[in-house]
Formats: C-alpha cells, sequence, structure tokens
C-alpha cells in the first residue's frame, strides 16, 4: 500500500495542536475522502480533528467525540481514516498502549487506517521537517511505512508551517477538550482553515 | 502580540496565570521581554513572585539568560533562600543536568527535611527521565507524609494512568474525593476512570460518580456525557436486569436533554447543524427505545 497523502491543512493543524501544548501529550484524528465507491488505492487525509490535551488514556469522552465527528464525517462524504499522537516527555517517541488501541478501533472502521507518532525532537522553532512517523497495521502489529525522500510539497509545508507558527496561529487552534470547556470552542477550526489556505 | 499589551493588562495577565496555575510560558517570556523589563520597578512587592513565574517560563522556553538574571535578582534579595535554590534546581533540570539537580535537592532537603517541594522536584526528575515506576515509588512515599497534599495526588494518579493501571489510578481519586467530597471534578475523573474499566459493575459506579458530579454542578459537560454514556450502555446490556435498565434509559434520556439544552443556547446556528450532534445523540437514544 502506498503512503498515504497529508493535505496541508491536516499537516498543519496537527502540528500546531502539538505547538499549542508544549507540555501535554495531545492527540487527534485525520479525515480521509470516502473513496469506497472509488478505484483509488492511495489514502488522502484532507483535514485533522484535534481532540485531547487531557487525560489521553480515558475513554467516555473519546467515544463522545468519535460519535460527534463520525456524524460530522457521514454529511461530508469523509471518514475517520487515522489518528496522531504526541507524547508527553520530550523523548518518548515510541507507539504507546493508547495509540494502538485508538488506532486499531479506527482501522477496524477504515481497514487502510494510519497512525502518526509525532517525533518531538523534530519539532523545534525554526524548522518542522520529517515531524511524524506513519505506521500502518500488519498481520505482526503496528509497523512503520518506508520514509520517502523530501518532495517539493514536504518543503511548502514547511514554510507554510513556519509562517503560522511565527505568528502564534496555534493559539486560535480549538481542541475537542477546549469544545468541552466551551461548547462554543468550534473543532472544526473554519478560521484556522482559511488561514492555511491562504498561505499557498 | 505581546507588543500591544500595556504595563498594567500586562501585571493582570501575570497575576492570573499565578492564582490559576496556567502554564503558558511563551506568552510570560514574551511580556516580560516586551512590556514589563523596562519597567518592573512599577511591580512594587510583585516583582519577586514575578521574577520567580518569569525564570520558571523561562526555563520553560529555554531561554537560561533570562532565568539567570532572575535567579540572581531573587538571591540578591533573599539571600541563602531555600524558595531560590529550588529554581536553581529546576534551571539544572531544565539544562538535563539531573545529577547536579539531584544534589542541590538533597542540599534542602539536609537543611529542611519537611521541604515538599524539594521533594516533589526529585520525583520530577525521574519523570522527565521516562523513569515512571521509580517516579511513582518516590511519589507514594512522598504522600505518605504529606497525605493532603492534593497536586501530588493528582500528579500519582496520571503517572498510574501512563501505566494502565486503573485500579491504582481510582484509588489516588477516592483519596482526592475522601477530603475534598464537594469537588466535581474529582467525582468526573473517578467516574471516566471506572468508565473506561469497563464491565458492568464499574460501569454503574461510572453512572453513580457522573451522577454526583452533575448534582454539584449542573453545567459539568464532561459529567453529562459521562452519565450519558454509561447510562446508555447499561440499558443497552444483556447482564442487566429488566428493571435497571429501565432506569438508566431514563437517567440517559434526561441526560442527552440536558446536553442538548447546553448545545442549543450554547453554538451559533450554523455549528450546531454542521457539526450534527444532536442528531447522533438522538438515533443513540432512539436505537434502545426499540425493545
Amino acid at each position: 500500500m502506498a503512503a498515504p497523502v497529508v493535505s496541508l491543512q491536516a499537516h498543519c493543524k496537527l502540528l500546531l495542536h502539538a505547538a499549542k501544548y508544549p507540555h501535554a501529550p495531545v492527540n487527534g484524528v485525520l479525515l480521509a475522502e470516502d473513496n469506497k465507491n472509488k478505484e483509488s488505492k492511495v489514502v488522502k487525509y484532507v483535514d485533522s480533528i484535534p481532540l485531547f490535551h487531557i487525560s489521553l488514556g480515558l475513554s467516555p469522552m473519546l467515544e463522545m467525540a468519535l460519535l460527534q465527528i463520525d456524524a460530522y464525517c457521514k454529511s461530508k462524504g469523509l471518514v475517520i481514516g487515522g489518528y496522531y499522537q504526541a507524547n508527553e516527555n520530550y523523548n518518548d517517541n515510541e507507539l504507546n498502549h493508547v495509540a494502538k488501541t485508538i488506532g486499531r478501533k479506527i482501522q477496524e472502521n477504515f481497514h487502510d487506517a494510519c497512525v502518526l507518532m509525532i517525533d518531538n525532537r523534530r519539532v523545534r522553532a525554526e524548522s518542522v521537517s520529517q515531524a511524524y512517523r506513519i505506521f500502518t497495521l500488519k498481520e505482526s502489529g503496528w509497523k512503520e511505512a518506508d520514509k520517502k525522500s523530501t518532495s517539493e510539497d514536504d518543503i511548502s509545508k514547511e514554510e507554510c508551517l513556519y509562517t503560522l507558527l511565527k505568528s502564534g496561529s496555534q493559539r486560535q487552534l480549538r481542541d475537542f477538550d477546549n469544545h468541552l470547556d466551551d461548547v462554543g470552542n468550534d473543532w472544526r477550526n473554519l478560521e484556522l482553515n482559511d488561514i492555511i489556505g491562504r498561505c499557498t | 502580540m505581546a507588543q500591544r499589551v500595556s504595563f498594567d493588562e500586562a501585571r493582570t495577565i501575570l497575576k492570573k496565570f499565578r492564582d490559576e496555575q496556567t502554564r503558558d510560558s511563551d506568552l510570560v517570556v514574551s511580556l516580560w521581554d516586551n512590556v514589563l523589563a523596562n519597567s518592573y520597578h512599577k511591580l512594587g512587592d510583585d516583582l519577586w513572585l514575578v521574577y520567580e513565574q518569569v525564570c520558571t517560563a523561562a526555563l520553560d522556553c529555554q531561554r537560561f539568560d533570562l532565568a539567570e538574571l532572575c535567579i540572581s535578582s531573587l538571591d540578591h534579595k533573599f539571600p541563602k533562600s531555600i524558595r531560590v535554590r529550588r529554581l536553581l534546581g529546576m534551571m539544572y533540570e531544565a539544562r538535563g543536568e539531573y545529577t547536579k539537580a539531584e544534589e542541590e535537592y538533597k542540599n534542602i532537603l539536609e537543611k529542611d527535611e519537611t521541604n515538599m517541594y524539594a521533594r516533589k522536584r526529585q520525583v520530577a526528575i525521574l519523570k522527565a527521565q521516562n523513569k515512571i515506576p521509580e517516579a511513582i515509588s518516590k511519589l507514594n512515599d512522598y504522600l505518605k507524609s504529606f497525605m493532603t497534599d492534593y497536586e501530588a495526588w493528582n500528579e500519582l494518579c496520571d503517572l498510574y494512568l501512563s501505566q494502565h493501571d486503573y485500579n491504582n489510578a481510582a484509588f489516588c481519586l477516592e483519596e482526592l474525593i475522601m477530603s475534598n467530597p464537594h469537588n466535581h471534578l474529582f467525582h468526573q475523573k473517578y467516574a471516566e476512570i471506572r468508565y473506561t474499566q469497563g464491565g458492568n459493575e464499574n460501569m454503574d459506579l461510572a453512572r453513580s460518580y457522573f451522577a454526583q458530579a452533575v448534582k454539584l454542578n449542573p453545567n459539568n459537560l464532561r459529567a453529562l456525557i459521562g452519565l450519558f454514556l454509561a447510562a446508555l450502555n447499561l440499558s443497552g446490556s444483556s447482564s442487566v436486569m429488566a428493571k435497571d435498565k429501565k432506569l438508566n434509559l431514563k437517567y440517559a434520556t434526561w441526560a442527552a436533554e440536558q446536553i442538548q439544552i447546553r448545545y442549543e443556547n450554547q453554538q451559533s446556528e450554523e455549528q450546531l447543524s454542521e457539526t450534527k450532534v444532536l442528531t447522533c445523540m438522538k438515533k443513540l437514544v432512539e436505537s434502545l427505545q426499540t425493545p
């Protein structure tokens, strides 16, 4: 299976989430185009929805989040197709129990689901390149996809993210935890999507 | 962003962060650099608290120049202060010089063995090195002497959760609930842990504790959602008696209504309809009402 394509919007939002809470673990889901009827073999992540930065390992709020996001996806021709996570400890960049469990749950609904583990050491103020490793579920467990060489696309992603970080855009991001604190906080982050759209 | 903030606003923001224990180190450092550094003499007695606050924020941002400035100013004003030496220890930690940090804390404890801050920093050193089982052990020791330290119980709970030791994590929350029976957040977190463990007994406990959290604070959305999901689970479970199933369905329906009211009152029309919250919840409740 070919490596998934991560859109600029999905890429930037997940890294902005990690940047907003540098001292905490963060996680979220990736939305893919629902390709059930099409022949395409490549998974395309078009958006990411930031979920939590508190107690990643507890299930009730996660269940509610997935229910809401799933209902939203169905109305947009999208599907929850992936998961990302950044661990709390700077040096802890391994796929842990929480990531594997949630990843498996998503894979049950979307066969080609991937887990993106953010490597904390590669997220720096001046540059964020190859910031996450991509894992897919095989017979023997979660295996890392081969690293591809840097493409033009990657460079424009880096530049866009750099601009966003410099202007402090991560402060505008609203994750599901923010939503639970105040329901007016919109986890779709439409304004941020606009800003990212104007980056190119 | 911090350039457009006035001196008084900056001062108020920092005080709010101190009161609420907010960790927004980037902003704190930025406010110091751009607003307060040149007018620090106007801070009065707040100055020393601000130095301490800016110091820890600077360490978070790896601004050792700023941290050293704060520490030396504090040291000048409060020579031989243990509180200042703790900041020095934290600077060693931030630099990854854990042996030096450990020595600093040991020295503090030799002078004052009841110093809770130094003992907690020793746990932090272990956590930073990802030595979680050792951190848990040390924190347990600490709590034997300082059993009313809520912050420590919370931290221990999170350490246990990271090791998937739900029973011990729940025990920590039980300690917190016993000493703070009116804190809705403790009831809610306890319920979340029991819910995560699963099984009818735990789900039943979860439902009760979510309900208690809602009773203590009807605006706790997480507790309402938890109550809804736990009651829903119980009403759909095959090993629950029919009369309990009916009761749980009533609870779930009530909780769903409460959640609906909050969403309708606090979200815009567009957000409400686009995110399909209400339809998804309605479906869940209806799916269980059909016998």
